[in-house]
């Protein structure tokens, strides 16, 4: 199971179509902006500005449902960046691919291991605070991922473009 | 590693383009392999050389750090 499952990825059967690289690139950073609005406050004062009491089951509903969806929107958007195909999914490019694993995988285990050592240290931090980290170093292995993998691709090294 | 698939290329007045359209790789690769920033797959070489209708060790050597 495990060896089929290693011969589709090294086919790349297992990525999705390119276009939706597109539809990633808009809803993970709308999800993202919704979502930091909603931990400013927006979210309560655009509700309070509608007559909507911020203690009332109805507002509670209407904010749980904005920060689900723009989590949800975050992390389907990520997704869909960090395995929509190139337009031309070739050697080079599933190469680039594992590197950018092996550097989100190592990036998140620095960023991990800081954390216990600091709480080790410093002491245990506030739980607001472990929840913040759980959900940010999740997150920081795909952005990592997605950042490094286009950046090698389409931004590092700009000759090959000219004609 | 050192290639010659840059003069190869224009000797058979091919672009990057069409070179790459032949092979089946995107052209950033051919400029990656010219470059000698990519180093190809053993079937990616065989296939350069087989469009420039030459050996393998004619196309790709190995240098000194190798």
């Amino acid at each position: 199971m495990l060896y089929i499952t290693i011969m589709e990825v090294k086919k790349m059967k297992m990525l999705l179509p390119h276009q939706f690289k597109t539809i990633g690139a808009i809803i993970a950073p709308l999800g993202f902006a919704m979502w930091t609005l909603g931990q400013l406050g927006y979210v309560s004062m655009v509700l309070a500005s509608f007559g909507v009491s911020f203690l009332s089951a109805e507002s509670r509903t209407l904010r749980v449902s904005f920060f689900v969806t723009s989590l949800l929107s975050l992390l389907f958007g990520t997704f869909f960046v960090a395995f929509a195909k190139e337009k031309v999914e070739d050697e080079m490019v599933q190469r680039v691919r594992l590197e950018s694993f092996m550097f989100a995988a190592l990036l998140q285990i620095v960023v991990v291991l800081s954390f216990f050592v600091s709480a080790v240290v410093l002491g245990e931090p506030p739980r607001s605070l472990m929840e913040l980290f759980a959900i940010g170093v999740f997150l920081l292995f795909w952005v990592s991922y997605v950042v490094r993998f286009n950046y090698t691709l389409h931004f590092s090294d700009q000759q090959w473009k000219t004609p | 590693m050192e290639n010659t698939v840059r003069e190869k290329r224009n000797a058979k007045q091919l672009t990057q383009t069409q070179l790459a359209e032949l092979i089946g790789v995107s052209r950033q690769t051919i400029f990656s392999i010219e470059t000698g920033k990519y180093v190809p797959s053993v079937i990616l070489a065989i296939k350069l050389a087989r469009v420039f209708g030459e050996p393998v060790e004619d196309v790709f050597q190995l240098d000194e750090s190798d």
